[in-house]
């Protein structure tokens, strides 16, 4: 069976004291990267865990593998397929490397003992060692090899490469770009470095106090939005349609803007080198622009966009 | 399910030197004090509470939830541990025999090596309490974690050993014939402990499926 979509949202809820995870609707193309985006308790987790039917929700249906997600279910079969790793390695820290081996060959009927021991090599994860006795990043790529060796097709990751030095990151970045070399393979990852997400996304899905804001394709994002500085005189000539949110100091004012093509194709330079010595300079916006400037609009309770 | 069971038995291997020494310390603490009757509840306690151990340990790894991302049901999950506290129980019985044994052998204050069948009972009625005693905190500990937990099940066992003591002291101050109780055949006494034993697990693991149906991972 040829499946579209690795994952699909509908309407997700939950509802906690204080948090609210509002009507989430996504789907995730198979074969795709997506970086999912949002500060430290916008629901990234929340999401993630509805995903992994870890707990009950209170509206909403999801699908994983064309699998449709009920907490606490007896056919969990489905998961052989899905490899998960959680932001700190969730084996216990007595267990001896080699002992993981052997507990996940019991437990999944998919396990490839050989490639997971050519992970642990060029990891250079010892096989003696306890797991308390291993590095953060190594008790890191010990979860990764274990999320790799079962014949995953799709990869959930919350905040896997969060704590995380540069290099350990890029290492574990390459592992993921080599995985989604397969066109049937696909990965869904939660963090807050915007840069990881940056290097490796196709599509980005930002999150923001349990609302979704925004789910696009990376690189038109990042080559459509931009970023103008300029004086706040220059910035009232900008077409309003254009303004996704503005921030001002004592200055200058720094305006996010939906196209930044358009803005510097139209009259807006125009009126400002009349207008002005200075000019405006325009930007390519970031990530972490989009999720700063997008979740202040949202909080002022202008919403935002929820497609892919 | 071996997976998860093999988990447990490697993590508990892992604490192996840390319970020999506690164990080895009681057993001098026995000899010393010259109660090693006692060492034969001990050792049966032991092995009751190791399940406790490795609900401990999963809780603070979040082992838990990440295995109910793998193939694993929360039947499976549940069901695993109950198995566990049977293993580990029964493990506990078979060190606390060979410790009678040994016993036997070096003071050589009896002519037999075998157990009597009041020993026998003895046994199980220390491996009757500690699994009831299991069988009430399991679901509670599925439900609340296991730390918040611990401390009720060292509640329950109390709470269990201190009823049957007020039962026979009650019993006795009311003028009842203790002696009509010992005189009941100690094989009564061991079918007795294993159906309790069997209706207080098979009643326990139904509400701990219950308490984990709903449980926010």
């Amino acid at each position: 069976m040829k499946l579209e979509n690795a994952i699909e949202v509908r309407n997700l809820t939950k509802r906690y004291e204080g948090f609210y995870l509002d009507h989430i609707n996504f789907q995730i193309p198979q074969g795709t990267i997506v970086g999912f985006v949002g500060e430290n308790g916008a629901g990234k987790s929340t999401t993630i865990k509805a995903l992994l039917g870890l707990m009950p929700i209170d509206e909403g249906e999801i699908e994983v593998l064309g699998h449709k997600v009920v907490q606490g279910e007896q056919e969990v079969s489905y998961k052989e397929q899905v490899g998960v790793v959680f932001d700190e390695c969730n084996f216990p820290k007595e267990l001896k490397v080699r002992d993981i081996c052997k507990i996940m060959k019991e437990i999944y009927h998919t396990w490839e003992e050989e490639k997971f021991l050519k992970y642990l090599m060029r990891f250079e994860v010892p096989l003696e060692k306890k797991v308390k006795e291993l590095s953060k990043g190594m008790k890191m790529k010990l979860s990764i090899a274990a999320a790799l060796s079962h014949g995953s097709k799709l990869l959930i990751l919350d905040e896997a490469t969060s704590g995380l030095d540069p290099i350990v990151r890029n290492e574990i970045l390459d592992i993921f770009r080599e995985f989604i070399e397969d066109e049937q393979h696909t990965i869904f990852f939660s963090s807050h470095i915007t840069s990881d997400i940056e290097k490796i996304a196709d599509y980005v899905m930002l999150i923001h106090k349990g609302k979704l804001l925004l789910a696009e394709n990376k690189d038109e994002l990042l080559y459509q939005y931009g970023i103008v500085r300029c004086t706040k005189e220059q910035a009232a000539f900008i077409p309003k349609e254009l303004i996704v949110g503005a921030e001002e100091n004592q200055f200058e004012t720094s305006v996010l803007v939906r196209d930044r093509q358009a803005l510097q194709e139209g009259i807006f330079m125009e009126r400002c080198s009349a207008d002005r010595e200075t000019q405006p300079v325009i930007d390519k916006a970031s990530i972490e622009d989009l999720l700063l400037f997008l979740g202040k609009e949202n909080e002022k309770g202008m919403g935002g966009r929820e497609e892919l | 399910m071996k997976g998860l069971i093999l988990k447990d038995l490697y993590t508990l291997k892992g604490y192996g030197k840390q319970y020999f020494m506690v164990f080895a310390f009681m057993v001098l603490w026995a000899v010393f004090m010259k109660t090693p009757g006692f060492i034969t509840i001990y050792a049966v306690m032991m092995g009751s509470m190791l399940v406790v151990s490795t609900m401990s340990v999963d809780e603070n790894t979040s082992f838990d939830r990440y295995v109910l991302t793998m193939p694993v049901n929360t039947g499976t999950l549940v069901k695993s541990k109950y198995l566990l506290l049977l293993i580990t129980t029964f493990a506990g019985v078979f060190v606390s025999l060979i410790f009678n044994l040994v016993i036997t052998l070096m003071t050589i204050t009896n002519d037999r090596l075998v157990m009597s069948e009041d020993e026998w009972a003895g046994v199980l009625a220390s491996v009757t309490l500690f699994l009831v005693a299991d069988a009430i905190a399991l679901p509670f500990m599925f439900k609340l974690g296991a730390e918040k937990a611990r401390y009720l099940y060292i509640g329950i066992t109390l709470a269990i050993a201190l009823l049957i003591f007020g039962l026979a002291k009650l019993m006795q101050m009311a003028g009842g014939n203790l002696e009509a109780i010992e005189k009941i055949p100690s094989l009564i006494y061991c079918i007795g402990f294993v159906m309790v034993c069997v209706a207080a697990l098979l009643v326990s693991y139904r509400a701990s499926v219950k308490a984990v149906k709903n449980k926010e991972w």
